[in-house]
């Protein structure tokens, strides 16, 4: 009897650590589509190849300089794309921020405006005379919870969300005319013009829906074990948005590929016109993007890569 | 005499379950190892090994549970299987959206909870035979 219990107990922890060796070297969840991406309207050309001091988590550019934010030193890095420099563009010894969870660049690219954990306080930095202001509201799109701000006003509530806002989490891009709110989670992308305050929204071509990220434990919700990220990054320009999936579409199902791809829509239209995959870099992921002219900019963790992106 | 009433329908029911398993797997092999390409959690192990492994495990747990010198050795392997198996489709369902179904035959058609429940179930049938079972039914 003792004895078939502790054969028992020995096959009962050995299932438990196969399990725990197969879920180490699981692959991440996917959501898998059944949408073909279009792979022959873009051309991608690698320019060059910029190591920064640490993992990139936030990028923009300007100009000739590529601006980039990394965490572990708490500096922001300027790269200067024709001097072939980089510099420290905004650290402690300018003001202790304790955090930088977005950075905006304003259209004449002479203010900087550094966003906080809360995003409500922000750092309003002009580098050309090292002047720092805190502002309360700057002219770019916030999020509160389940509603997106512009200013002082509600431009934007997501509905059928109970959760407190957790499964509208994402990210925001802009270009010279609109200001984007793109969700992590599922596909439904906001475009609003402050031009005219007009809001829209359209689908990726994933139409992934707003399922199985958020689940209740007891009063609050917490980011579901099945979340899975849909878009991960994104940059615009000034007649295409540039979205970073992680969808896996049918042709990479068939084909066995298993990276990202950047998906392209039409601003004039919100209409796809055409994926296009970048080249893998040291098994690295691409955290960012930003786009300058023709040239597509990628963080790839510590290595950022310049392309050339040409429509065909 | 009473535990035998109990352990023999249990070894009848694990073989049928593990020889209707295989023999489903085998007559769709294609479509077994096609679903099986899809688990992200079996992503990095070749499916050429693994997939005539899983047949063969099968099969062997048949031929053991069939012969009273190795009934012992067949009951403690379906257990072992069997929970492996209620802990790969729970980790599955519980953590992963993109959930394929490798299962041939009736098994492949259950939804994901009454699969791991009818695991589960067969994971204590074993449990239960392996108690039961004394050496001298060997004899």
């Amino acid at each position: 009897m003792k004895r078939k219990l502790l054969i028992l107990s020995a096959l009962f922890c050995s299932a438990f650590i196969i399990m725990y060796i197969l879920v180490r070297g699981a692959e991440p969840d996917r959501i898998v589509s059944s949408v073909s991406r279009q792979y022959t309207h873009y051309k991608l050309e690698t320019l060059d190849t910029i190591a920064f001091p640490g993992r990139v988590s936030i990028m923009r550019a300007a100009g000739d300089n590529i601006y980039g934010y990394v965490y572990s030193k708490k500096t922001v890095f300027s790269y200067n794309t024709t001097q072939h420099r980089l510099d420290t563009f905004f650290n402690d010894g300018l003001k202790a921020l304790p955090i930088i969870t977005r950075i905006e660049i304003s259209p004449d690219a002479k203010t900087f405006y550094l966003f906080d954990e809360t995003q409500e306080q922000l750092t309003a930095y002009q580098p050309e005379n090292k002047s720092i202001d805190s502002v309360s509201a700057a002219t770019f799109l916030t999020r509160k919870g389940a509603q997106l701000h512009y200013k002082d006003s509600i431009i934007y509530e997501f509905t059928h969300f109970e959760d407190g806002g957790l499964s509208a989490d994402g990210f925001f891009v802009h270009n010279s005319r609109y200001q984007f709110f793109i969700p992590f989670y599922h596909s439904g992308i906001v475009k609003y013009d402050p031009s005219d305050n007009k809001v829209a929204t359209f689908q990726t071509i994933d139409q992934s829906p707003p399922i199985n990220i958020a689940v209740p434990t007891g009063n609050i919700y917490a980011r579901s074990p099945k979340a899975v990220i849909v878009n991960s990054t994104a940059t615009a320009d000034a007649d295409h948005l540039y979205v970073l999936s992680y969808v896996l579409s049918q042709d990479a199902v068939k084909s066995g590929y298993r990276g990202p791809a950047i998906d392209v829509y039409n601003l004039s239209d919100s209409k796809y016109s055409g994926s296009f995959r970048l080249p893998g870099f040291q098994n690295k992921p691409v955290l960012q993007l930003a786009k300058c002219g023709d040239t597509l900019i990628a963080a790839y963790e510590k290595n950022i890569l310049r392309f050339k992106l040409e429509q065909l | 005499m009473k535990k035998e009433f109990i352990l023999y329908p249990i070894v009848g029911l694990l073989s049928l379950l593990f020889m209707y398993a295989a023999i489903a797997k085998t007559m769709d092999y294609g479509f077994f190892v096609s679903e099986m390409s899809k688990s992200p959690l079996l992503m990095k192990y070749d499916k050429q090994w693994l997939a005539p492994g899983v047949l063969g495990v099968e099969f062997l747990i048949v031929a053991l549970l069939s012969f009273a010198g190795t009934r012992q050795s067949g009951l403690f392997l379906s257990f072992f299987v069997m929970l492996l198996f209620t802990l790969y489709l729970s980790t599955l369902y519980f953590f992963y959206t993109n959930i394929p179904c490798s299962c041939g035959g009736i098994l492949g058609k259950m939804s994901y909870p009454t699969h791991i429940i009818f695991n589960a179930v067969f994971t204590l049938l074993a449990a239960a035979g392996v108690m039961l079972y004394k050496t001298n039914n060997a004899k």
